[in-house]
């Protein structure tokens, strides 16, 4: 089979198994809706300073996350079938494959939570585009490393509490500049004068891929 | 070392380049205030020493106004509803965020900061540190 | 030797108190506590030099497997951690004087509070993992990740964000900001000074380390 088949055989693996159930994508939604509800209770219409709304959104797509992404590799573990992967595929093919289903996953939950919000807490959204540029250049880089840093995580004891530990400070650039881009879409006359963010967030997002896939190697082999 | 990793590191040390460069323009962009009054309502950053004497509290607005003067001389008046910080009128200079309106620079965030210079007790002074506070 | 190389350690250090309270003149605006910048600067220096060590030994690990490598990329990080909550603390009691209150929230201490909880996980990691080569390889990816984001933490961000804290030495200009010359000479014999010790207790705990865990048990 070639390189990139085998890439399509882990994500057709995990896409397969979460038609059937839903499980993660249920899961994910339903924390993500349930911390909306309860920010959109607590606060109503109240907030109207564009950067806190930017950033409570982020809060709760970084949680929710943290919840649903690590799940890709724990499973594995969790049933045995991590040895299947390192007989059949190279390291490379697993991890990019596991990141492309993080990363459907995401984008699905974003789909539906990123327009709730913008409606539950009564968000001007004046430049659509940007903001969607933002969520996805932002997106990649959460995703790679948090798929890197779910293998690592799989393998250990007290992953649910360990991942975030693990995974927030890394994302940290990621998140500040996230909130501080989305907020310029929400608001600013002119976002598009901030783009060195969104360049920001691609040189993360490609450093993070490259330097993911040499890390993951060592992660994922015996 | 083999290929992939010498084109892997060089990708990864690009990237750390031109992000940080990236961010560079959000890394204290203090603005001269002719540019500040030119930015079309844009929110800049701008700094300035204390005009003496113009410090002053509007009763009824609840606003504070101030005038800074920049590097180049160049005067402009602040205004701000933020309580101004305790060392306010012995700062040797103010860093305000916000934008420029109608003749007044409506600031959102003041701060007054101590010029970083060490010296003997002869002119201004100030503690550095490179990290942690 | 160890002896007389501990002996002269101590008593550069106490040269360095000397310096620091005593021989630099206090400068005008803070006065007296100006004179944190000879300790806490030096301190904050020797975590990023301990964060460094980590990260480069975490290579080694990685790529030839052997578990002396990883004893001296534990030792850093530990190390480094100490000398950042160090940093944090010196901080936090300049803070008060200079503005009334130990911690503010600024985006300076949020980014060492950061840098804190990175290699505080690193530890973590570490303890949650049972089979030592695993723990080995694992900690040593993390901790590669941790330094890469560290320079972001300790550099980018207080430069990026409007921050109480002061201006950094090295500035755009370039030019250094000790501006008297007793003051240029205490800086760098502290910051000398705690570089000496930083090698030192290096290679102590280093040694020691290694004791700790034959007793436990490891191959080493």
């Amino acid at each position: 089979m070639s390189y990139a088949s085998k890439i399509y055989a882990v994500v057709k693996k995990d896409a397969l198994e979460e038609m059937r159930a839903r499980y993660a994508v249920n899961s994910t939604l339903l924390f993500c809706v349930t911390c909306l509800m309860v920010v959109s209770f607590s606060l109503g219409g109240s907030v109207s300073d564009p950067r806190l709304q930017s950033a409570l959104l982020w809060v709760i797509l970084f949680f929710s996350s943290m919840m649903g992404l690590p799940r890709v590799f724990i499973k594995e573990e969790d049933r045995g079938t991590m040895n299947t992967l390192r007989l059949v595929c190279e390291p490379g093919q697993v991890f990019i494959g596991k990141t492309l289903v993080n990363l459907f996953l995401l984008t699905a939950v974003m789909a539906i939570v990123a327009p709730l919000y913008i409606i539950l807490l009564n968000v001007t959204l004046r430049h659509v585009g940007f903001f969607i540029l933002t969520i996805t250049l932002a997106s990649l880089g959460l995703t790679v490393v948090s798929t890197l840093l779910s293998a690592v995580v799989a393998q250990a004891r007290a992953r649910g509490t360990l991942f975030p530990a693990l995974v927030f400070p890394v994302l940290m650039p990621v998140f500040l500049i996230a909130v501080e881009a989305t907020g310029r879409a929400f608001e600013a006359p002119s976002p598009w004068d901030h783009a060195n963010l969104l360049v920001f967030l691609t040189c993360y997002a490609v450093a993070a891929l490259v330097g993911g896939t040499f890390l993951f190697e060592y992660v994922f082999s015996e | 070392m083999k290929l992939k990793y010498v084109v892997g590191f060089a990708v990864i040390a690009a990237c750390v380049v031109v992000g940080v460069y990236m961010l560079k323009t959000s890394m204290t962009p203090y603005l001269p205030f002719k540019e500040a009054m030119a930015a079309n309502g844009r929110e800049v950053q701008i700094i300035g020493s204390i005009v003496k004497g113009k410090i002053g509290v509007d009763a009824k607005t609840g606003l504070r106004r101030f005038m800074l003067k920049d590097q180049a001389g160049t005067e402009l008046e602040v205004e701000t509803r933020e309580n101004l910080p305790s060392n306010f009128e012995h700062a040797k200079s103010v860093v305000a965020v916000g934008s420029y309106k109608n003749g007044v620079f409506v600031a959102s965030k003041i701060l007054a900061k101590c010029p970083s210079k060490y010296e003997k007790k002869a002119d201004g002074a100030s503690p550095e540190s490179r990290s942690a506070q | 030797m160890p002896v007389l190389i501990g002996t002269a350690l101590f008593l550069w250090m106490a040269g360095v108190m000397y310096g620091a309270f005593v021989y630099a003149p206090p400068a005008e605006g803070l006065g007296e506590t100006s004179r944190l910048i000879f300790l806490h600067v030096p301190v904050a220096w020797t975590s990023v030099m301990a964060f460094i060590t980590s990260f480069v030994y975490s290579i080694l690990v990685l790529r030839r497997n052997r578990h002396e490598d990883d004893i001296r990329a534990e030792v850093a990080a530990r190390m480094g951690l100490w000398y950042c909550v160090l940093a944090t603390i010196t901080g936090a009691f300049w803070a008060k004087a200079t503005w009334n209150t130990y911690w503010n929230w600024d985006p300076r201490e949020i980014s060492i509070v950061v840098l804190l909880l990175v290699y505080m996980s690193y530890f973590g990691l570490r303890s949650a993992v049972t089979d030592p080569d695993k723990k080995i390889r694992l900690a040593a990816v993390y901790a590669i990740l941790a330094a890469i984001i560290m320079p972001f933490l300790v550099f980018v961000v207080p430069r990026m964000y409007m921050s109480l804290h002061p201006d950094t030495l090295i500035n755009n200009s370039g030019k250094s900001q000790l501006a008297d010359v007793r003051m240029k000479q205490v800086f760098f014999f502290s910051l000398a000074g705690f570089t000496l010790l930083y090698f030192w207790l290096f290679n102590l705990s280093v040694r020691i380390e290694r004791l700790v865990r034959r007793k436990e048990g490891w191959n080493v």
